[in-house]
């Protein structure tokens, strides 16, 4: 049967202001004081991984940013539960970066808005790989198909996994992936050619 | 069968994602500027959720067979009401839905749930799934509707502004701030305990999914989510692999109840 807690004094009425027992896991004395300092040493850690990552699914360094700072501010608001539920911060930051970026995408293509990523948060550079035709070839895809990509040659991810971390079927995973790997073979070939897009 | 051009591609695609030019430079600000946005959104969500309220239409469902007769004297018990293959959604849900986190409802915040906080991973408060009817009772969360379907019965939560009748009967329309009234898929089994619990207004799922919330969204929070299925999507409760959430959605994608439930077949739609 499903686990539960009982209740102290069985019929008793439970106290009105419930004072939580601290759960399996859960370090007592750790205020909020400690969780900040927990999140801010993960952030500082876990950042330039999560950047890279989001440069993979966004394309450019602009949204990549963009992105790590949403989904990271995110998880800081719920840090403690992160850690209690996921165990592995990082590789939930990276789902969570994986599906926001495909409904950020979904919400602003009717919109067309001006990023508005927040400035000041990083140094923009050039993107390093902006005369790469397979990178640019990569940027056209549609985010699901990138994501797709990204999960599988990045993250090195099974056809399964990938299904359970985007919440799609492993049919659409396979797919995607066969359609993006056309059109990025169709692409690169036509960009290096020097072609018009 | 995979063409030698697929293996050339994962070839370069690999290449180039393990590429130095991929890293992109860490700015000054970046870290602090992220604990200080997570610092905004929990205030945030804390200041929402204090005036969302805690209150209104909300249910959990128990089954706890012949040991609600013992402990409800006096309430009939209405067995295979309306089972059936239907789900079909009483009015009074379907007005208080929504309203979903409308301020109206802050007027009537401040019942006996002092936290109104969240739903999940175990429970909401001191209700946890299976729990037996006794411990839930003593709770004093939830009142008996005084429906039962599928071997659940039906309860709602009690408030201090809403005294409800514990003896409705099948007839008594529901008040608005009542019960939520569900239609059972017969599971074939006769659970036991809290099957299912579901979110009172206003009240979030740890990773913050509630009323109102999109299919995206819950997306975003639950990668392991489900396709949505007959109207409902289900996600694993990430520590619990005998729990999880359903979120049963409009057909636009807003999410519009959320349960946290026991995995398998509950009396739940």
């Amino acid at each position: 049967m499903i686990r539960y807690r009982r209740q102290q004094g069985g019929a008793m009425p439970a106290p009105a202001p419930a004072v939580d027992v601290p759960r399996a896991g859960e370090i007592s004395g750790d205020g909020p004081m400690a969780d900040t300092r927990d999140f801010t040493e993960f952030v500082r850690a876990a950042m330039p991984g999560l950047l890279r990552y989001g440069h993979a699914l966004t394309g450019n360094p602009h949204d990549a940013a963009d992105l790590v700072q949403t989904v990271l501010e995110k998880i800081g608001s719920r840090w403690t539960t992160v850690v209690r539920k996921t165990g592995d911060p990082v590789a939930y930051a990276r789902r969570a970066m994986a599906n926001a970026n495909i409904s950020r995408w979904r919400r602003h293509r009717m919109e067309r808005l001006v990023a508005d990523a927040p400035e000041g948060n990083a140094v923009y550079q050039a993107d390093l790989f902006e005369s790469e035709p397979l990178w640019q070839a990569l940027r056209e895809l549609p985010p699901r198909q990138r994501a797709v990509i990204v999960l599988r040659y990045y993250d090195g991810l099974s056809e399964a996994d990938i299904a359970k971390s985007l919440g799609i079927s492993t049919g659409t995973v396979k797919s995607q992936a066969s359609k993006a790997l056309a059109t990025l073979r169709t692409r690169r070939a036509e960009l290096a050619e020097g072609r018009p897009t | 069968v995979r063409k030698p051009d697929d293996d050339d591609m994962a070839a370069d695609l690999r290449a180039m994602f393990a590429d130095e030019r991929m890293s992109l430079p860490v700015g000054q600000d970046a870290v602090s500027s992220v604990v200080a946005g997570a610092g905004r959104r929990r205030r945030r969500r804390t200041v929402a959720m204090a005036t969302g309220g805690a209150l209104g239409v909300a249910a959990v469902l128990l089954a706890g067979g012949l040991v609600a007769g013992h402990l409800v004297p006096g309430n009939p018990v209405q067995t295979g009401a309306s089972g059936g293959g239907l789900m079909t959604v009483s009015q009074a849900q379907t007005s208080a839905q929504s309203k979903g986190r409308s301020p109206a409802q802050s007027g009537v915040s401040g019942g006996p749930m002092a936290e109104p906080g969240v739903l999940g991973p175990d429970g909401y408060g001191d209700l946890k799934l299976g729990m037996s009817l006794q411990q839930a009772l003593a709770t004093k969360l939830v009142n008996y509707s005084g429906r039962a379907i599928n071997g659940c019965y039906d309860y709602s939560y009690q408030t201090a502004q809403v005294v409800r009748p514990t003896v409705p009967t099948a007839s008594t329309a529901p008040t608005a701030a009542a019960t939520a009234y569900y239609v059972y898929i017969g599971a074939g089994k006769q659970p036991t305990g809290v099957q299912a619990i579901s979110a009172p207004s206003g009240v979030l799922t740890p990773e913050g999914i509630g009323v109102g919330s999109t299919v995206t969204q819950i997306r975003a929070d639950y990668p392991n989510a489900t396709a949505v299925r007959g109207g409902t999507i289900t996600a694993a409760v990430p520590t619990d692999d005998k729990a999880e959430y359903r979120f049963t959605v409009d057909a636009k994608g807003t999410v519009n109840a959320v349960y946290l439930s026991v995995v398998g077949p509950t009396c739940l739609p």
